[in-house]
């Protein structure tokens, strides 16, 4: 059986106060205390899809500075149209990046580890999390199963990031970078259970039938704007290679991280919407590089080449938000988180 | 909203004694009269008051079985030359198929999907809408009384070693496969199997529904014609087969859909592009189902194959994939007898 329907929202936009790694997580944090969704509609972290964020600010690696910034899933539903995902194993993402590089994170690792560098952001997602500790050791949480930290983004020095787009749904964030001024590309990261294996089997799934993990676009490059067909280097794609794309989960009650590649190649257009133009959203899967699950992305469409700045509405109501490669100008390959 | 779910079926697989024309026709009228499945449950197909008569069908099937009759004076051989049959689901659109192969085509003047030859000892199939009652399939526009006519589209001929002969049904479509000796297969598709997820009439048929066809064609007619192995990554070539795909080469791969209120074809082809494998499946052993979505070649969104699903390399027809719970479905797949491209048609 299918798992429970993610209800995708849209936080408001945040520019980042200035291009450093340290404001790229201040945007995080300040996305994620936000009131109010960028349609308007009320925000309360804890309730709904709405998640409850915090910082670390003290770190030794810089202190003064935000170096961290982790978020737990909302514990109330209460809200018409969302889904009550029901009983679920605890979870916490994380982003954390520094000025000065990283000496001691836990590495994700599939086939190579990711880099510890200066002034790049990671994302992590950790399983059964105890309290904070400190994101510069092999366990950021006290206890529970790490995924590692995988690099989310390029360094800001040479991307000059201006703005972040955080969504969130009951039991997963995505979060992604938009390059200022002229420039059109993006850096996208997601992180939690975003991934339906369909399967109770422990072998497959936790015990809440999900798969807990992430999804990068690397710090090599930034979203390719062919990514829906690329085969390297590109999101939902498991480069196996240091700093390139990263998707993987953890295996049910371990930390062993398995990656996962999009099934599929796709070269949608402008043009793939129905007769009367409607933009059909197109089922997402994923499959282990391992025989291990094909499994679905939950709520995550592909459709017809769009911005990362647009919506989908029907009837004048938000209908799917998009994740798109590029954010302004020119349209290109990207998915849709349902409403 | 997506349409009603099928349920597809497999009838007893007939392995043919001799390889023509009729024997083909024969085996395919054999299966769509059975009255039992081939996983032994039972099968109920409508009646015609007098089979080899024109006419509607005096009752309709239940469940997945369609009813069939045939056509053995047309060509005059003395033998059957085509055979068609009516759903058992009955909407505002009504449907009939048909499957065509003659000896002899003296005079022969059938309506041609996308210009496909005309060729004694060839199997033609095609799809009409808004149908009556069944009149000649050797006439230059739709072999019925009334509606419109996808064309013969050209699916493989006896002389490529056919040996046996499959046929899946669903409440809306069947989908028929010609084993060869060498264990290659051609394969053609027919009726509702693709849901344009849309009600709208410029996206649908005023039931919902599109209605159309798809073959593989007969390639080269040599051993290397017939559905390609890698299909489901394939773009064609004029010497191969590929299903779910358009080629405008006579003969070739052909996939067309009704336009909706109209008797335009859509020409039709597989959105992205797979690579399965054996090993595509859950550690469990757990086998994916994965959704397959239909557009036209110029790349405007058609819709999805209804309980048609890309699944792990598996090989052809006849291969009931099995759960504890029971059948899950059968495979289509380019092979009879090795491990290649699999669809999965769900039970």
């Amino acid at each position: 059986m299918p798992l429970p329907t993610l209800n995708w929202r849209r936080l408001a936009p945040v520019t980042l106060a200035a291009n450093t790694v340290n404001d790229m997580l201040d945007a995080i944090y300040t996305a994620g205390t936000a009131a109010t969704y960028a349609n308007g509609s009320t925000r309360t972290p804890g309730v709904d899809c709405a998640w409850t964020w915090s910082r670390d600010t003290t770190n030794a690696l810089q202190t003064g500075a935000t170096t961290a910034t982790w978020g737990t899933p909302p514990t109330t539903f209460t809200g018409p149209g969302v889904t009550n995902p029901g009983t679920v194993i605890p979870q916490t993402v994380i982003w954390a990046g520094s000025t000065a590089a990283p000496t001691n994170t836990l590495q994700y690792t599939s086939t190579t580890s990711d880099a510890r560098l200066a002034n790049i952001i990671y994302v992590g997602q950790c399983k059964n999390p105890g309290a904070y500790a400190n994101w510069n050791t092999a366990t950021p949480f006290t206890t529970g199963q790490f995924t590692g930290f995988a690099t989310a983004a390029p360094v800001p020095s040479a991307a000059v990031w201006g703005q972040m787009q955080m969504y969130e749904s009951q039991e997963a964030v995505v979060v992604q970078f938009w390059r200022s001024a002229a420039n059109v590309q993006t850096a996208s990261s997601i992180a939690g259970a975003f991934i339906d294996p369909n399967s109770s089997s422990a072998l497959v799934s936790e015990t809440d039938g999900r798969l807990y993990g992430l999804s990068s676009s690397g710090s090599n490059n930034y979203n390719s704007a062919t990514f829906l067909s690329a085969t390297s280097d590109a999101l939902f794609h498991e480069a196996s290679v240091s700093t390139n794309s990263r998707c993987g989960f953890c295996s049910p009650g371990t930390a062993t991280i398995n990656g996962l590649r999009r099934f599929g190649s796709f070269t949608p257009g402008a043009g793939t919407v129905l007769t009367n133009g409607e933009i059909p959203l197109l089922p997402c899967y994923a499959a282990s590089i391992s025989t291990f699950t094909v499994s679905r992305l939950r709520e995550i469409f592909i459709v017809r080449d769009l911005l990362a700045s647009q919506r989908i509405q029907v009837g004048g109501v938000d209908y799917a938000y998009i994740l798109g490669a590029n954010w302004q100008t020119t349209a290109a390959d990207a998915l849709a988180l349902k409403v | 909203m997506a349409l009603p779910a099928l349920h597809w079926r497999l009838l007893p697989p007939v392995f043919l004694g001799t390889n023509t024309a009729s024997a083909l026709m024969d085996a395919i009228y054999t299966m769509g009269t059975s009255t039992v499945y081939a996983d032994g449950s039972a099968r109920s197909p409508g009646t015609f008051s007098s089979p080899g008569t024109a006419s509607l069908p005096a009752s309709v099937g239940t469940g997945s079985a369609w009813t069939w009759n045939f056509d053995n004076t047309t060509f005059a051989t003395g033998a059957k030359t085509c055979c068609y049959a009516y759903p058992p689901t009955t909407t505002a659109i009504n449907q009939t198929i048909i499957v065509g192969c003659t000896s002899s085509v003296t005079g022969a003047t059938w309506l041609q999907a996308q210009s496909d030859t005309r060729s004694a000892n060839a199997i033609y199939s095609g799809c009409a809408k808004g149908t009556g009652v069944y009149t000649s399939w050797n006439t230059a526009g739709t072999p019925f009384t009334s509606g419109n006519f996808t064309g013969f589209a050209q699916t493989g001929f006896p002389g490529l070693g056919f040996n046996q002969v499959f046929m899946l049904e669903s409440e809306e479509a069947v989908l028929l496969i010609f084993g060869r000796s060498n264990g290659v297969t051609h394969m053609t598709c027919l009726g509702a199997f693709v849901d344009p997820l849309s009600a709208n009439t410029l996206n649908a048929e005023t039931d919902g529904r599109l209605y159309g066809y798809t073959t593989t064609g007969v390639g080269n007619g040599t051993t290397t014609g017939g559905t390609a192995g890698p299909w489901m990554s394939f773009g064609g070539v004029a010497t191969d087969a590929v299903p779910f795909w358009n080629m405008t080469t006579a003969t070739t791969a052909h996939f067309g859909l009704f336009t909706p209120g109209a008797g335009t074809i859509l020409l039709a082809q597989r959105f992205g592009s797979f690579t399965p494998a054996s090993t595509t499946q859950s550690r469990n052993g757990d086998i994916p189902g994965v959704p397959f979505q239909i557009t036209t070649t110029a790349g405007t969104y058609l819709g999805q194959l209804r309980q048609m699903l890309i699944t792990r390399e598996s090989a052809s027809a006849g291969q009931a994939l099995q759960t504890t719970a029971g059948i899950k479905g059968y495979t289509y797949s380019a092979s009879t007898i090795g491990s290649s491209d699999t669809l999965l048609l769900q039970y």
